[in-house]
């Protein structure tokens, strides 16, 4: 068990690594979320229309699909110099990728959120006064949970031919539990200070759960030589 | 081998025979034999249909799942065909499930569409099982293809109740409960001739499930060896 731990750390550690080196994969995920706001100001008309109604679903489009942008590239770039072969070959078990990967990405998309909720809230100028620690646990338990399924579906589609064309069509259809849950939850939270919230916390709780316990048992027969 | 063959066909034969004398059957059922639902008249009818192409398809997506599992402990590439034979069949049925729901609907609420928890989930389950054969056709190794589809096919089924208790939760119901427990009654909404048509139908459309599974199988079996034969030809070139 320490030995597995010791891997996930590893692995982990060489994910923040390289991003730190090459700084693409976060720099690019911060400059879609600010796009995406800006689309939102667009296609919206933010300045007339009540705010509280769209604000969590804006919110929520925003992290999905800058995080959609890291998983993406997450095993498909192991592919280039077949790394991958190199990691297949440690001697631990093949779950250890898995959650190494999911603990990087986890990093990256929160680093990413500490700067572009913030300037959702600015440009929106909308305040959470109230509640932000409730806030930001919905918010870390939805991404935690859309970050789990969506690294184990960017492991199994990097074998695809046009791997970056399949994720979003695999992960929106499977993640549509999360994608709902977490919306409500933001929006209840905004509105009446967070009631009624306990169906939708225990729906992403199993979710996180089911889908941080399934690629232990699973996930090794994605990766094989 | 052959002599296998020979057997498989003579089971095939019967249970096509009995398929089609099922179809009329229940067709007699369904249309000169059952009443008419007295609050929704003749449009009821599709019902039978209806629930039939949506066990059908949830039966299919259920045989992927299993098979998944089995492929994947003892990797037999037929094991594999079989599964995606029965999720292009579940593709149908849910196809069928959308058409025949959407044109209830129209009737009965109004609308063509309507975001209910049931209606939801089959859009949802359509996009998945659409989503599995977006996979496997994009990835060029068949060993590979098989076991990727295989955990796909999983995951998928295993997202299936969760997607609906959550769509649930979202949207209040519109459909009634047929079995069991219904609302202010204490067994279900559903009279005793329309129970008895509905069951028969169920068994009809499992029957038609099985011939189409037979034949879409053996097409890709053939399909499978027509590829390895030419590969070995482009080999020997």
């Amino acid at each position: 068990m320490n030995n597995f731990y010791r891997a996930v750390i590893t692995i982990c550690k060489k994910e923040l690594f390289l991003e730190m080196k090459r700084k693409e994969t976060i720099s690019t995920m911060i400059i879609f979320s600010i796009l995406t706001i800006v689309i939102f100001s667009f296609s919206f008309n933010v300045e007339q229309v009540e705010k509280k109604i769209l604000f969590s679903g804006m919110l929520w489009i925003m992290i999905i699909f800058s995080s959609l942008l890291g998983l993406g590239t997450s095993f498909k770039k192991e592919q280039n110099n077949n790394t991958l072969a190199g990691l297949l070959m440690a001697p631990v078990d093949r779950s250890a990728i898995f959650y190494g990967k999911l603990l990087a990405n986890m990093i990256f998309v929160t680093f990413v959120e500490l700067i572009s909720i913030p300037l959702f809230l600015i440009f929106f100028n909308f305040t959470i006064t109230e509640n932000l620690l409730l806030f930001t646990v919905f918010i870390f338990l939805g991404t935690l949970g859309f970050i789990s399924i969506g690294t184990f579906l960017s492991a199994l589609t990097s074998y695809s031919r046009s791997s970056d064309l399949i994720l979003p069509v695999t992960l929106f259809p499977l993640s549509t539990p999360l994608l709902i849950g977490s919306v409500k939850l933001t929006e209840l939270v905004i509105n009446s200070g967070g009631e009624g919230y306990s169906p939708w916390i225990q729906l992403i709780i199993v979710f996180d759960i089911v889908f941080l316990i399934i690629p232990l048992l699973i996930f090794e027969y994605i990766l094989e030589a | 081998m052959i002599k296998n063959f020979n057997n498989q066909k003579q089971i095939m034969n019967i249970a096509e025979v009995l398929l089609l004398a099922g179809m009329l059957f229940v067709l007699y059922l369904i249309f000169l034999w059952v009443p008419e639902d007295k609050r929704l008249g003749i449009v009821q009818k599709i019902f039978y249909f209806h629930l039939a192409s949506a066990w059908t398809a949830f039966l299919a997506f259920f045989i992927v799942f299993v098979l998944g599992i089995i492929y994947l402990i003892n990797r037999n590439i037929q094991i594999d065909l079989l599964a995606s034979a029965s999720a292009e069949i579940g593709i149908l049925f849910t196809t069928l499930v959308l058409i025949t729901g959407s044109l209830w609907g129209r009737s009965s609420w109004n609308v063509w569409w309507t975001w209910e928890p049931r209606l939801t989930t089959t859009l949802i389950l359509w996009f998945i099982y659409i989503a599995y054969f977006l996979i496997r056709d994009s990835i060029e190794e068949p060993e590979k293809a098989a076991r990727i589809s295989s955990v796909y096919g999983i995951i998928g089924f295993i997202d299936v109740p969760i997607v609906f208790m959550s769509i649930r939760w979202w949207r209040s119901r519109l459909h009634p409960v047929v079995f069991g427990e219904g609302q202010g009654r204490s067994r279900g909404g559903m009279d005793q001739d329309m129970l008895i048509t509905l069951l028969f139908s169920l068994a009809v459309f499992t029957i038609l499930f099985l011939v189409l599974l037979h034949l879409s199988y053996k097409q890709k079996i053939q399909a499978a060896e027509i590829n390895s034969i030419k590969q070995d030809i482009r080999h020997q070139l």
